[in-house]
């Protein structure tokens, strides 16, 4: 039987009547329209489908909704800030030509934004350790750790 | 050409922000919660081989929420298929590998559909199975998985050939030239030996995904991930349902990668919404996507090699015998496309044989390369077993053989646009050949380096239209029928249709993706689009700006030919100072001008003339392809002999693009081909069982993690720019080339490291530690294992 959930999407309070096994990527995607949450593997390999609970970077397909009852989520959605602008690393994506098919960029904007909240200032090798578990079939990475990079920098100050 | 200014700029893709922002849409993002969508599922075979005694779907039925249960009494009865009729949509007597299709339910809710799966009782006489296609091969092989097959109508292709050595091959492709006999007897050495290449899946992001939508007038409107609005997508469903082109609309989005996968979920979406009148959404899951995509063909090849003391190849000849699986599909174009990449050396006696045959395995198809990074597997290893034995250097030995602009290679055709010997010398030069390595090996850990080159054509008989419409506003829409599948095509054409017509590139808008609204394209294969959709669009912009001069000339007091639109401006040729602004042309209350509102379109179209496919007995013809995109690889890897792990350490590319229309996208390309090109070599295998896909997920699927790539200071990506002739400003396709030469390339270096030689794909742990183990036992012979 559904369950009522409430949870705070994006900054907003929102409510839901869920099923116990439904995940919480899919009540994103189907029950709120948050189409930028993708689902790629459904088994929590990929992380394509990253949003940040409590702040914290997780896969919301391995994770129920009725779970996230009372908690924070944020997606892709809810990255740029209050004034509408970019965050710093979805510029960095676009200038950096981190994105390609886009399927994955979403979940690896999500993960390097809990990255960088916990370190400020990584190494190359801190964020491809960081990150190695978002898949990306298209770019190599190259491109998406050099944003990572230049993003990191330009939220301690250090334009480029 | 110096006076380029967006042709030749890292212009950011026009579609960053929609993806950063998540909010760019994919076809497994329509239709979210939309009420009174179906969801479809398919009921899969759980045999390789086995006769339907019996379907029972009456359980099925009475779920609640059930639309329709479909077997393949519902399906048309004529078999249909890419290049030869052999399959049923849903199984109708026998299913022919575990994944056929044998029920659609359509549901109104998933878990509907799900439950109604598994209720269906289907009734199976399991028969003997081959999986191994040397085996399926053999004129004797018992088990024949098509026994009408010389019944069945072979399409499209003569190239199929008519000699088929047993009942489970269906192509049969040969090319010829000169006489290998008599280029073996004229050999100072010949080298012959077996490799192997893994089923390799395409691991594009997106699951397969269709929505169906029938109109009340009878059209029906079909989304999917699945590349090319007009040939994956419309014309598939027109072929499998029999529908006229009007009755089918095919919608792309953007596509969550490709790389040429086809799992073709639409079908089955199309068939539910067909019977159901309802609109029908289906997702594949990881699992089916695995199974269900047409993955990367395997190979088995038998290479043997003729050269002279000095280097001079003189002989070669090759035997492939591919498992395509239980469908033919599309391989036999790729097995016959496959045979294009040999060309690169000038080998004046060459004999090949290519056989398509039939297996119980998942059918194969179209991968990135599309038939040529599994040759290059045996052809470039073989490169430098031959230059170790004639003591000659493994550079040295390709530039000789290379051959040159305007010389015609063993196909017949001239070659123009060569870039692969800068190619060559560009990755030579980075990774050090010839000089230390950039750290030394240990007792246990061997560092070494190796390198690679190959090339990737594209197709030739296609065709690309394009449309431009020139807004009063200074803005231009451009509209074609390619898709975006990540490779960023969409900024490439903008940026030609920005420098053809003057315009800043952030007043282009790129229309594409529904076969109602976008003019006919080929599609997003074969690394064409740049090529030939940027050549259709480029003719379209001169087309609207010869109206617009031809508009212009009685309010200018000229003659067309005496003006020129540049820029949104209409200058006179002899004095470029004087111009009106085209927007002018719109203005109400000018007669002679264009009425308010109207527009200016121009159109273009591309194709080739005089192509041809080749004659079916020797390969031969004088225009086979469109171009070729040469690439290199040279790697350092460092091989741990105690435990069979390769980690590649740096890895150095250059690709002849012709000309780079955008550096960043093409540089993109490359570091993307490269992962996947250490996916193929080091991980990647769709390992079976009977039949049966093992690792059909992403946890025991190995796809490359950034951890498994060289940092970004040990990794290089050059762009060589031999212009094409035929190119929009020089430009061909590359992104395909980008993984030909990967794994030949990482095979070298393990050699070069541990004197192993890997014949077989993946290069796994397991693999090299029997190899070592075998080249201990051996340790008393002086030789290696050639």
């Amino acid at each position: 039987m559904k369950q009522r959930v409430t949870l705070n999407i994006n900054g907003t309070e929102e409510e839901v009547y869920a099923e116990p096994w439904w995940s919480l990527a899919q009540v994103l995607r189907e029950e709120f329209g948050l189409g930028g949450t993708k689902i790629a593997c459904n088994t929590g390999d990929c992380g394509a489908c990253t949003v940040l609970l409590d702040g914290k970077a997780v896969r919301s397909c391995l994770i129920l909704a009725v779970k996230a009852q009372g908690r924070k989520v944020v997606t892709i959605e809810g990255l740029r800030g209050k004034d509408g602008g970019l965050h710093p690393l979805q510029q960095a994506f676009m200038e950096h030509f981190a994105v390609q098919c886009g399927y994955c960029t979403p979940g690896m904007i999500l993960t390097a934004k809990s990255l960088l909240d916990e370190n400020p200032a990584p190494t190359e090798e801190e964020v491809r350790e960081g990150m190695s578990g978002n898949l990306c079939r298209c770019t190599g990475y190259a491109k998406i750790v050099e944003a990572v990079m230049a993003a990191s920098a330009r939220m301690r100050g250090e334009h480029r | 050409m110096s006076e380029l200014s967006v042709v030749g700029k890292n212009v950011i893709r026009l579609d960053a922000l929609e993806k950063v922002t998540g909010t760019a849409l994919y076809a497994a993002d329509e239709a979210l919660g939309e009420p009174g969508m179906l969801h479809g599922k398919v009921l899969w075979s759980p045999h390789a081989h086995a006769r339907i005694i019996s379907i029972d779907i009456s359980r099925a039925k009475k779920v609640p929420g059930v639309e329709a249960v479909l077997t393949g009494k519902d399906v048309p009865e004529a078999r249909v298929g890419s290049c030869v009729d052999d399959q049923h949509m849903l199984a109708r007597e026998k299913v022919r590998f575990v994944g056929d299709a044998v029920a659609v339910v359509a549901a109104r809710t998933l878990e509907a559909a799900e439950e109604a799966l598994a209720l269906i009782k289907v009734k199976y006489e399991v028969l003997p199975a081959v999986f191994d296609a040397e085996e399926a091969m053999r004129p004797d092989c018992p088990v024949v998985l098509h026994p009408g097959l010389s019944g069945y109508k072979r399409n499209m292709y003569p190239y199929l050939g008519n000699d088929l050595p047993g009942p489970n091959v269906h192509t049969h492709h040969k090319v010829r030239r000169g006489n290998v006999e008599e280029g073996f007897r004229q050999a100072d050495l010949i080298v012959e030996n077996r490799f192997s290449t893994a089923r390799i899946s395409h691991c594009q992001l997106e699951p397969a995904s269709s929505v169906a939508r029938p109109n009340v007038d009878g059209t029906l409107v079909i989304s999917t991930s699945t590349k090319s609005v007009y040939t994956g997508v419309q014309a598939e469903v027109c072929r499998f349902f029999g529908l006229p082109p009007s009755k089918v609309r095919g919608v792309t989005h953007y596509i969550g990668g490709n790389f040429g996968s086809a799992p073709r979920a639409h079908i089955f979406a199309a068939l539910a919404a067909i019977r159901t009148g309802r609109p029908v959404k289906v997702v594949f899951s990881r699992e089916e996507c695995f199974f269900r995509d047409l993955n990367r063909l395997p190979m088995v090849i038998y290479l043997k090699d003729g050269v002279k003391k000095d280097g001079t190849l003189v002989a070669r000849q090759i035997k492939l015998i591919c498992n395509c699986g239980a469908y033919a599909q599309i391989t036999p174009l790729v097995i016959r496309n496959g045979s294009f990449g040999s060309s690169q050396y000038r080998i004046p006696n060459f004999r090949w044989d290519a056989y398509g045959v039939y297996t119980n395995e998942p059918p194969s198809g179209a991968f990135r390369g599309f038939g040529n990074a599994q040759p290059f597997w045996a052809m470039e290893q073989h490169m430098d077993i031959i230059a170790e034995k004639l003591r000659m250097d493994p550079v040295e030995l390709r530039q000789k053989n290379l051959i040159a602009e305007g010389e015609e290679n063993l196909r017949g055709e001239k070659t123009h646009s060569m870039g692969a010997a800068e190619c060559l010398d560009k990755v030579a030069q980075w990774i050090g050949w010839g000089r230390p390595t950039s750290q030394p090996s240990s007792n246990t850990v061997k560092v070494a380096k190796g390198f690679a080159l190959a090339n990737k054509y594209t197709q030739v008989d296609t065709i690309a239209s394009a449309l431009v419409r020139f807004n009063k506003d200074g803005f231009v829409d451009v509209f074609h029928g390619s898709d975006e599948i990540g490779q960023g095509s969409q900024t490439v054409l903008a940026q030609i249709a920005a420098e053809e017509l003057g315009v800043p590139v952030e007043k282009i808008k790129v229309i594409w993706g529904d076969s109602a609204r976008v003019p006919y394209d080929h599609g997003a294969i074969s690394s064409r689009t740049t090529m030939f959709v940027g050549n259709a669009i480029r003719a379209a912009c001169q087309d609207v700006k010869r109206l617009i001069c031809a508009t212009a000339s009685p309010v200018m007091g000229a003659a067309p030919e005496d003006l020129e639109a540049r820029g949104g401006q209409i200058y006179f040729r002899s004095n470029p100072s004087k111009s009106m602004p085209v927007s002018d042309l719109f203005l109400p209350g000018r007669a002679t001008c264009l009425p308010h509102d109207a527009e200016l379109l121009g159109q273009g179209t591309f194709f080739y003339k005089g192509y041809s496919d080749g004659d079916p007995e020797t390969g031969q013809g004088t225009r086979l392809t469109a171009s070729y995109c040469y690439t290199a690889h040279a790697v350092e890897v460092a091989v741990d002999t105690e435990t069979g792990e390769v980690k590649v350490l740096r890895f150095c590319s250059a690709t002849d693009v012709g000309r780079a229309i955008n550096p960043k996208l093409c540089e993109a390309q490359s570091e993307g081909g490269i992962a996947q090109g250490i996916g193929s070599a080091l991980y990647e295998e769709m390992l079976l069982d009977r039949g049966r896909v093992l690792n059909c997920n992403f946890h025991d699927y190995g796809m490359p993690r950034m951890t498994e790539l060289p940092g970004n200071h040990d990794l290089k990506c050059f762009l060589v720019e031999a212009n094409h002739r035929e190119g929009p400003f020089g430009a061909k396709g590359m992104g395909e080339g980008a993984m030909t030469p990967s794994a030949p390339a990482i095979a070298n270096a393990i050699y070069n490291a541990t004197g192993v030689r890997l014949m077989d794909l993946p290069m796994s742990p397991e693999r090299l530690l029997r190899a070592l183990k075998a080249q201990n036992k051996e340790a008393g012979h002086k030789s290696g294992p050639l």
